[in-house]
């Protein structure tokens, strides 16, 4: 797959961050970036780095993690196509946060710094989605807070399976379009890999969900929603 | 300016800036486990002093400088690596480090790709040689120079 030249002609241009800029806004983007593939695997930036730009996904699955004292990853969220890694860095001036990893072979355009603050500059309304964005990514990790203290493994393997779905949406055969280890579900439900596969265990028995190897399908969204506490 | 960063790049780049005949599979695990970062224009920070020494960098293109005050900064060219001291004794970086060519090439190589590459002899080696050579580096701003003694 080639990342295209132009973000205009981008597939996933109508889903990016960058889908209501001007055509010049554009034209200049598409002039200044950069683009780069990652295989599936490797690392994209790493938590303490000092980034000079932001990567738009433009095909690919990427996880953001961090890593705990005892080199145990805790992964905080999924970056999917069209959305930004390594903004909220850049406009705080800060090292990285969190690091980023491919979770399939995913293609990305880089933005250098001077050229993602000249589009922030010059387009005011961008600017807002950005201020929206973080916003959002706020209230989402106040949530997750909220969830790690206060529920226990089982409703938050329920509401992870559910974030999962709602992220990623389901293949033509039912089953989360994305593949995890269970070490990765139990990196992101803060729990042991040994839990995790206990509770799918259970949860298949109940009839909430099925699994076929590393992938897993929702059977019942509504019991899950029950079991996690998330009322729509 | 548009341009295209491939795996394979960065691959052999490294491969042409080790002192030794490093295996393929062993670079693609490096490339793998690191994080390729551009800075574009001098006076870009890698590091500023206070940050948290999590990984360091690994220069495959251009230049750096580490800016001591009071003295003259110790510069780091392609093959050298920025951070590596602070992040070996696990202590927040005491010096700015900035670049110093208009363009910047490097990867950054944290705590689980480190343990990695030490269990490779040849790049323990390696990395024990940067180090003695950061040592040197720090030792000849606190030296006088020889003309001092004549």
């Amino acid at each position: 797959m080639e990342t295209p030249h132009h973000c205009q002609m981008c597939l996933s241009h109508q889903k990016s961050t960058f889908s209501d800029l001007s055509n010049d806004a554009k034209d200049e983007l598409s002039r200044l970036k950069t683009c780069v593939s990652f295989r599936k695997g490797q690392v994209i930036i790493h938590e303490g780095a000092r980034p000079q730009g932001v990567y738009c996904i433009h095909n690919g699955k990427v996880k953001l993690y961090t890593m705990g004292t005892e080199g145990k990853e805790q992964i905080i969220r999924f970056i999917t196509n069209g959305e930004l890694i390594g903004y909220r860095s850049l406009l705080s001036d800060e090292p990285i946060s969190a690091s980023a990893t491919a979770l399939e072979d995913t293609f990305a355009c880089y933005i250098p710094k001077s050229s993602f603050f000249k589009v922030i500059e010059e387009n005011p309304k961008f600017s807002l989605k950005l201020l929206k964005m973080s916003c959002h990514e706020l209230g989402e990790a106040g949530k997750m807070i909220t969830s790690l203290a206060q529920k226990n493994v089982k409703e938050r393997l329920a509401e992870i399976l559910l974030i999962l779905r709602a992220t990623f949406g389901e293949d033509e055969e039912g089953y989360l379009n994305i593949s995890l280890t269970r070490e990765e579900i139990a990196n992101m439900v803060g729990t042991a890999t040994e839990s995790v596969i206990r509770l799918i265990s259970e949860l298949k028995k109940e009839g909430y969900i099925s699994s076929k190897g590393k992938r897993i399908a929702v059977a019942d969204r509504g019991a899950l929603q029950q079991i996690a506490n998330i009322f729509e | 300016m548009f341009r295209i960063v491939g795996f394979n790049t960065i691959q052999e780049t490294l491969k042409a800036l080790l002192p030794f005949n490093a295996s393929n599979l062993l670079l693609e695990e490096i490339v793998m486990q690191s994080s390729f970062i551009q800075f574009h224009g001098v006076g870009e920070c890698l590091f500023k002093k206070g940050d948290s020494p999590l990984g360091f960098y690994f220069i495959l293109h251009g230049k750096a400088e580490i800016l001591i005050p009071g003295t003259e900064s110790i510069k780091l060219v392609s093959g050298q690596m920025g951070g590596l001291d602070a992040f070996l004794e696990e202590e927040k970086l005491l010096f700015d480090v900035i670049s110093c060519s208009p363009h910047l090439e490097s990867i950054f190589i944290d705590r689980r790709c480190y343990e990695f590459i030490i269990k490779q002899a040849p790049f323990k080696k390696f990395i024990d040689q940067s180090l003695l050579r950061y040592v040197g580096a720090y030792r000849q701003l606190l030296v006088p120079p020889q003309s001092m003694f004549l």
